[in-house]
């Protein structure tokens, strides 16, 4: 504030944003970009709308590419608003791949759907400009601006098909929890900045440190904050928005809001709790630890019964939360925000890549949403099926894949955490997560089972366009690279957790 | 739709503001001045019942709105 009121000059103004607005080069990218879609939408010299969509692959590689060139490069900017650290980094690649591939699975998706416009591209990029800023937030203003624009654009497009009623009313509902979720966090957010006169996250921490962690203020903010974030991440109890929102909405943008809020939520949970509310670590930690017992119990039984594989996979993503959750509960010293990074990671691949072949069974008049619609995939379409059973071997955690890889770190960073504090939670946390993968192979083996073992009830192939063929070439290559060759990722993982330490 | 009809709705949306404070603040007073003092274990009842009152609260609103449709 400061330097904003020291201002003299419009020249000064212009210096002030020159040095800063390097540190946001790809948000700044990705939003003339998101505008210059909605243009070229308007415009729409080509009078072939699919265009719109390679045109926001172009905006996302630049922003990449832009990302790419900031590696290593740390340091605050906009008076402490946000931060470039590896932290902030890491997750901007992930909300950028994510991105690029959405945009490749939707191509085809939105011509079969009749809705190729450019907002549904604009959308995308704008919530991904909300998740990057919510990584490299560090005020909670910029958090909670991050925050909400994320979360708007995604409240859209879920609606996108608005001439569904399913869609319309899996919005509606996702918009009005949303809402009082953003009260909820909001209230976390005010009491928090009264407790300690300052929203910047360091000035919190430092103001914090002090303050007795049982005075009910203190208690009663963390509790909104997590529970608003336990929304936006879908962890039980605040997840029925998930089934229903992922059923109804479009299922390229399931596959988005499967991935980017909820790696957005973590990452925000982790700069909050990890590294500026240190002195309510022991009340945090039991009410996260209750959460993920919570999360990954609910998550996986009650995906058991589920037939339609939209909301069967809403529910093993809660579950997979779950177990993200367990490495924030094992804490750095645990190297647990490293197995949570790392478990994100690999998720985002193995997510996307289940959600493109969902996407791909959507053909002529069939929605491709159910179990049944799977039933004998492996004799019409035997790469597509093999396909699928990596995934789904990947989201089971079994080797040689990136979920087993990531499932490892973290039962080994909870199983640090019990030998270094004895704290007979984290025995129980590993227990339950032991317990509950084995649920999980349950309902992924019943989607395998209609694909291999049972006749196919339809003879209508799946058609590979070469969008959606690279977007599962990519997940698919690293879904399996993060399982047999971890070393970089590993790497990348641990230098990002290394802010939070 | 009748008059009455919408008047019904209009009513029975304008309980969401309430359902998810007054379920939090019930759990949070449960485990303040109830649970807590009576076995002495402050503050993770308190901890516990809020957050169950706002997953109530929370799958209240969601039965609301999906009876609307």
């Amino acid at each position: 504030m400061e330097n904003l009121m020291g201002f003299t000059s419009t020249a000064e103004v212009l210096r002030y944003l020159r040095q800063n607005s390097a540190a946001i080069g790809p948000e700044i990218i990705l939003t003339i970009w998101a505008v210059g879609v909605l243009i070229v939408d308007l415009v729409n010299p080509l009078n072939k709308r699919f265009w719109l969509g390679l045109f926001s692959l172009l905006g996302i590689g630049f922003a990449g590419f832009n990302l790419y060139r900031l590696h290593g490069i740390e340091g605050t900017a906009f008076s402490q608003m946000v931060v470039l650290d590896p932290f902030a980094w890491f997750f901007k690649v992930i909300f950028l791949v994510a991105a690029a591939l959405v945009v490749l699975i939707s191509l085809k998706y939105l011509d079969i759907e009749e809705a190729q416009h450019g907002e549904y591209y604009a959308l995308i990029l704008f919530a991904t400009i909300g998740m990057m800023f919510l990584a490299s937030g560090i005020d909670l203003i910029m958090i909670f601006v991050g925050l909400e624009l994320m979360a708007i654009c995604e409240y859209v497009l879920t609606g996108y098909l608005k001439f569904r009623p399913r869609s319309a009313e899996a919005a509606m509902k996702f918009f009005l929890l949303g809402a009082f979720s953003t009260g909820i966090l909001l209230y976390g957010m005010s009491l928090l900045y009264g407790l300690s006169g300052t929203t910047s996250l360091q000035g919190i921490s430092d103001a914090l440190s002090g303050v007795s962690s049982n005075q009910p203020a203190l208690l009663l903010a963390t509790i909104l904050l997590v529970a608003g974030l336990g929304f936006k991440v879908a962890a039980v109890p605040f997840h029925m928005w998930a089934p229903d929102t992922f059923e109804g909405a479009p299922t390229t943008i399931t596959a988005f809001i499967s991935v980017g809020p909820k790696v957005a939520g973590i990452a925000v949970l982790l700069r909050i709790f990890v590294q500026s509310m240190e002195t309510v670590r022991s009340d945090y930690t039991v009410l996260v630890a209750l959460i993920a017992i919570l999360t990954m119990v609910w998550g996986n039984v009650a995906a058991v019964t589920q037939n339609n594989v939209k909301r069967l996979l809403a529910y093993s993503s809660i579950s997979h939360i779950g177990y993200v959750l367990v490495g924030v509960v094992a804490g750095p010293e645990s190297n647990g925000v490293f197995a949570a990074s790392y478990y994100l990671f690999a998720y985002a691949f193995m997510n996307l890549g289940t959600f493109a072949i969902v996407v791909l069974m959507r053909r002529q008049e069939i929605q491709g949403e159910e179990v049944n619609d799977f039933n004998g995939l492996f004799f019409k379409s035997p790469g597509v099926a093999l396909l699928m059973l990596i995934f789904l071997a990947a989201l089971a955690g079994i080797p040689p894949t990136a979920g087993f890889v990531a499932k490892f770190f973290i039962f080994s960073a909870v199983i640090d955490a019990y030998f270094r504090t004895t704290d007979s939670l984290m025995a129980v946390l590993a227990v339950i997560a032991g317990l509950t993968t084995i649920i999980a192979l349950f309902y992924y083996w019943r989607i395998v089972k209609a694909m291999f073992l049972t006749e196919a009830t339809d003879q209508v192939q799946t058609r590979l366009t070469p969008a959606m063929t690279a977007a599962l070439v990519v997940t698919l290559v690293f879904t399996i690279l993060v399982g047999i060759y971890p070393g970089p990722f590993v790497e990348l993982a641990r230098a990002a957790a290394a802010p939070l330490q | 739709m009748t008059k009455r009809n919408v008047y019904k709705i209009i009513s029975d949306l304008s309980a969401i503001i309430f359902l998810i404070p007054t379920n939090m603040a019930a759990g949070g007073l449960l485990g303040y001045y109830v649970i807590d003092p009576w076995l002495g274990t402050y503050p993770w009842f308190t901890l516990l019942f809020v957050l169950i009152g706002g997953g109530a609260g929370l799958y209240q609103t969601y039965q609301l709105v999906s009876r609307q449709r």
